[in-house]
C-alpha cells in the first residue's frame, strides 16, 4: 500500500494469515476425517485408519455416481462453454438493441437464488412431460454453467468439471461415515 | 464490386463462402444475431419459460383432496403467506441472515484483497487468487458438513476451548452456525469481484491523496472505498442471492429456528407436492432480488462485475 505505514501492512497480512486459515480448515477437517476409525463424529479421533478407502472405491454405488458425476461435467461444461462464448462474443463485441437486456438474462440464474431457479425447471421439467435424468441433470447445470463461462471465459471452462467429479466422491465418502443418517 | 465478381474465377464451393463472409462482414447484426441464437434459444426456451411458468403456478392452486394442479386463477397462495405470521418471521430472518453474511463477507473481503493486490509480492498476490479458487473446486456440501464437524457440541470447536479452560461453546444447530457457515461458503464470490475492484484502482489517486496530507484510514475512506464500492456491490449481489436460496446450509447446520425460504420451498416441492404455494413463497426472495439489482445497476456494479 502506498502512503501507509509498516504496521498496517504487517497488520493486513496477519489478518490475510488468518483470513486463509479460515477458508482451508474446514476442508483439512474433511481429509482428516476420511481416516477417521468409527463412524462417530467426535473429536479428538480415536486413531487413523484407512478402512474406509477400500470399501468406498470398491462400492458399486459410489462408482456409479462418480460416473454419472462425470459425465454430467463434461456434457454441462461442454453446453456451457459454447454457449457462454458465443454469448460473451456477441455482447463484447457488438453494440445493438437489447444488449442490455441480454446480458441481464444471462446472469439472472446466479443472481436470482439458487432455489427459484431450480424449482423452476423441476416444475418446468414435469410439466413438459421429459423424465428425471442425465439429460435434466445437464440442462440444469448448464443454465447454471452458462454465466460462469460469459463472466469469465477462459477460466471457467477448467473449473466447471473439476468440482462436479470432487462431489461424487465426496458425498459417498459422506455417506460411508453415516452423514445421510445424522441429517 | 460485388462479391460474386470477385469470386467469379473460383470454384462453386468457394463462391458460397465468400458470398456467407462478405454478407456477414457487412452487416455486423448479422453476426451478433447468429453468435447470440443459440444461447438465446436455451436461455428463452428453458430458462425463461420456466420463470414465467413458476410465478404462472403461483396463482393456481391444488386440490385438497385428489392433489392435482387447479388451473384456476386465484390469490390464496398469498393471502395464506401474508396471514400466517410463521411465514413473515421465516421470511424475515432468511433476509436478516443474507444481510449479515453480506456485510460479514465485504468486511472479511476488502482487507484480504487490499493485502493481496496492493502489499503483497506479485508471487504471493497469485498465490493468493489460487487459494481463493481452490475451496470452489470442493463440494459444497462437504464444506458444509465440515462446519458440522467443527462447530456440534462434541466437535472441535468446543475440544479447543475445553483446552484452554473455556466451557463449551453451544453454536452448533444454532442461527450463529449458519451465519458462520454462510459467510464461510459464499466468501470467494465476494473477494472476487473486491479484488478485480482493488485492482483497478489507480496508484496516482492514493499518491495525491498522501500529497494532500491524508493518512491510511483517511485515503481509505474518502479515496478507495468510493471507488472500490461497485465491486463490493456486484459480490454483494452473489453472497446475499446465494444465502436468499439456500436449503442445505439449515439443513445441515441450523437448528430447530433455522427454516429458511429454500426449505419451505423445498419442502413444498419436494414432499407436499404443492407447487402453486411454493412458487408463491419464492416470489419473495425474487421481488427482493428485483430491488436489489436495481440498486446496484444505480451503484454501477454491472459494469464491475
Amino acid at each position: 500500500m502506498i502512503g501507509s505505514s509498516r504496521s498496517s501492512c504487517i497488520a493486513l497480512g496477519v489478518f490475510t494469515g488468518l483470513l486463509l486459515l479460515f477458508l482451508f480448515f474446514p476442508i483439512l477437517v474433511i481429509v482428516v476425517y476420511a481416516f477417521n476409525p468409527s463412524n462417530v463424529q467426535s473429536w479428538p479421533l480415536e486413531g487413523l485408519s484407512t478402512r474406509w478407502f477400500s470399501p468406498t472405491w470398491h462400492n458399486a454405488e459410489m462408482r456409479h455416481a462418480l460416473w454419472l458425476s462425470v459425465r454430467a461435467g463434461l456434457i454441462a461444461t461442454a453446453i456451457a462453454v459454447l454457449l457462454g462464448s458465443m454469448a460473451a462474443f456477441a455482447v463484447h463485441r457488438f453494440r445493438f438493441f437489447g444488449r442490455e437486456a441480454v446480458s441481464l438474462l444471462i446472469v439472472l440464474p446466479i443472481a436470482l437464488p439458487g432455489i427459484i431457479t431450480g424449482m423452476a425447471l423441476n416444475s418446468f421439467i414435469s410439466f413438459s412431460g421429459l423424465t428425471f435424468s442425465l439429460t435434466t441433470i445437464v440442462i440444469g447445470h448448464a443454465t447454471f454453467c452458462i454465466v460462469i463461462v460469459y463472466n469469465n471465459v477462459p477460466f471457467a471452462a477448467a473449473f466447471a468439471a473439476v468440482p462436479l467429479a470432487v462431489m461424487g466422491i465426496y458425498l459417498l465418502l459422506a455417506k460411508r461415515l453415516g452423514a445421510f443418517e445424522a441429517l | 464490386m460485388t462479391s460474386s465478381s470477385i469470386a467469379a474465377g473460383a470454384g462453386a464451393p468457394r463462391t458460397a463462402r465468400v458470398r456467407v463472409s462478405a454478407a456477414l462482414f457487412r452487416r455486423p447484426w448479422l453476426r451478433a444475431v447468429l453468435l447470440l441464437s443459440a444461447p438465446g434459444a436455451w436461455f428463452v426456451l428453458i430458462y425463461l419459460a420456466a420463470l414465467v411458468l413458476l410465478f404462472l403456478s403461483a396463482l393456481w392452486k391444488v386440490d385438497p383432496l385428489s392433489g392435482k394442479l387447479i388451473h384456476s386463477w386465484t390469490l390464496q397462495n398469498f393471502e395464506q403467506l401474508v396471514k400466517e405470521p410463521v411465514y413473515r418471521t421465516i421470511a424475515l430472518r432468511t433476509i436478516g441472515l443474507a444481510a449479515a453474511t453480506t456485510v460479514t463477507d465485504a468486511a472479511l473481503a476488502v482487507p484480504f484483497a487490499f493485502f493481496a493486490v496492493r502489499v503483497a509480492p506479485k508471487r504471493l498476490s497469485s498465490a493468493l487468487f489460487v487459494a481463493v479458487l481452490i475451496p470452489l473446486w470442493s463440494s459444497y456440501l462437504v464444506r458444509v458438513f465440515a462446519w458440522r464437524l467443527i462447530l456440534s457440541d462434541k466437535g472441535i470447536l468446543n475440544w479447543f476451548l475445553s483446552q484452554l479452560g473455556i466451557g463449551a461453546a453451544h453454536i452448533g444447530y444454532t442461527n450463529w452456525a449458519m451465519w458462520i457457515v454462510f459467510s464461510y461458503i459464499w466468501l470467494p464470490f465476494m473477494i472476487l469481484p473486491v479484488w478485480s475492484a482493488v485492482e483497478r484502482v489507480p496508484d496516482s489517486m492514493i499518491e495525491a491523496s498522501a500529497d494532500l496530507g491524508a493518512r491510511g484510514f483517511r485515503t481509505f475512506r474518502s479515496v478507495i472505498f468510493p471507488l472500490i464500492l461497485p465491486g463490493i456491490v456486484a459480490g454483494s449481489i452473489f453472497t446475499f442471492s446465494l444465502t436468499l436460496g439456500d436449503f442445505i446450509t439449515p439443513t445441515l447446520v441450523g437448528g430447530a429456528g433455522s427454516t429458511m425460504i429454500g426449505n419451505i420451498v423445498y419442502n413444498n416441492v419436494g414432499v407436499a407436492n404443492n407447487v402453486p404455494f411454493a412458487a408463491a413463497f419464492a416470489a419473495v426472495p425474487l421481488a427482493v432480488m428485483g430491488i436489489y439489482l436495481l440498486l446496484a445497476k444505480r451503484l454501477g456494479a454491472f459494469e464491475a462485475l
